[in-house]
């Protein structure tokens, strides 16, 4: 190999290494404007706790549309009771209106007989800074579903 | 037996060579396969290499799953461990990469990583890693916010 072929190969190769540095490049950008479709959207959420799904409202309009849905609000809730473990979520209003409102013997809510739920530790807290047995009791019957639609 | 080998190709023009039972876990190749038996070699518009191969990386592991507790504990907590090896960036890309190929266990899989990844995040987090735009006026967002404002306290407070 003649030094002037050497010389070109070298440049060639000098040529494919930043052309490939701006293949990253470009690679990188189109990276950043990456695009999820609402399937896989909702995919990630029905996997969320409620209390994400209700902070992610704000996240914009699009999102909340997507998260107060009728169709997702049934999905949620249908995977939810298929779960083994029950929990309790206590909703916005339960805490809000209700918990501040009443004692917690005072209690009458609308039940529903069966739901599956999420805990609000702040709901929790709230318990066991009132040691309110009731709410326990309550919290065994209580849907205090928060309405995702 | 011999098994019977395929080319995967993603849209960058990596190949990748695997055995057919590895290929049929991408359901997208398995109906293309029924469809007409003498492919070897299958185009994949929508997925580059580096993703590509975390897929089929999967898909070798998860070929013969095996019904027995001690097998499948085996393959849970190489599930942990292969999902920990990504950012957040790359999960996201893995799930479209599994929408795609139709790959359902790995698209549950990498949903729940995601969805335990990004729970505590605020919706400026969600806007960026997501690319959403906020199309709410400053007073609407705040409304949303106040409405739901106990879902806030966390996620503006970091954990100490």
């Amino acid at each position: 190999m003649t030094s002037m072929e050497k010389t070109q190969k070298l440049l060639t190769n000098k040529q494919v290494a930043s052309s490939a540095r701006k293949e990253i490049k470009r690679r990188g950008s189109e990276f950043e404007k990456i695009h999820i479709p609402n399937d896989i959207v909702e995919e990630i959420m029905v996997m969320l706790p409620v209390k994400s799904l209700m902070r992610f409202r704000a996240v914009s309009k699009h999102w909340r549309s997507l998260i107060t849905s009728k169709e997702f609000g049934e999905r949620y809730k249908a995977l939810e009771q298929s779960k083994e473990c029950k929990l309790l979520l206590v909703s916005n209003y339960f805490k809000d209106n209700v918990a501040q409102k009443t004692n917690f013997s005072l209690i009458t809510v609308a039940l529903e007989p069966t739901s599956a739920s999420v805990v609000d530790e702040k709901a929790l807290k709230f318990e066991k800074l009132n040691g309110n047995s009731i709410f326990q009791r309550a919290a065994m019957a209580l849907s205090a579903y928060t309405p995702l639609t | 037996m011999s098994s019977n080998k395929i080319v995967l190709t993603s849209s960058d023009g990596e190949s990748f060579e695997v055995e057919e039972v590895v290929a049929r876990k991408l359901q997208i190749v398995g109906h293309m396969l029924e469809d007409d038996c003498v492919i070897n070699e299958i185009p994949l518009q929508n997925v580059t290499g580096d993703i590509l191969s975390m897929v089929i990386e999967y898909c070798k592991t998860h070929v013969d799953e095996e019904e027995s507790e001690e097998a499948q504990t085996k393959l849970k907590t190489w599930d942990e461990e292969f999902m920990k090896k990504f950012d957040i960036k790359t999960l996201l890309q893995i799930i479209l990469a599994a929408n795609y190929l139709n790959v359902k266990g790995l698209l549950d899989l990498v949903s729940q990583t995601i969805a335990d990844t990004i729970k505590d995040y605020t919706p400026e987090q969600i806007r960026e890693v997501f690319g959403v735009e906020n199309d709410y006026t400053e007073e609407e967002e705040a409304e949303v916010r106040k409405e739901n404002a106990w879902a806030f306290d966390e996620a503006d407070t970091p954990k100490p």
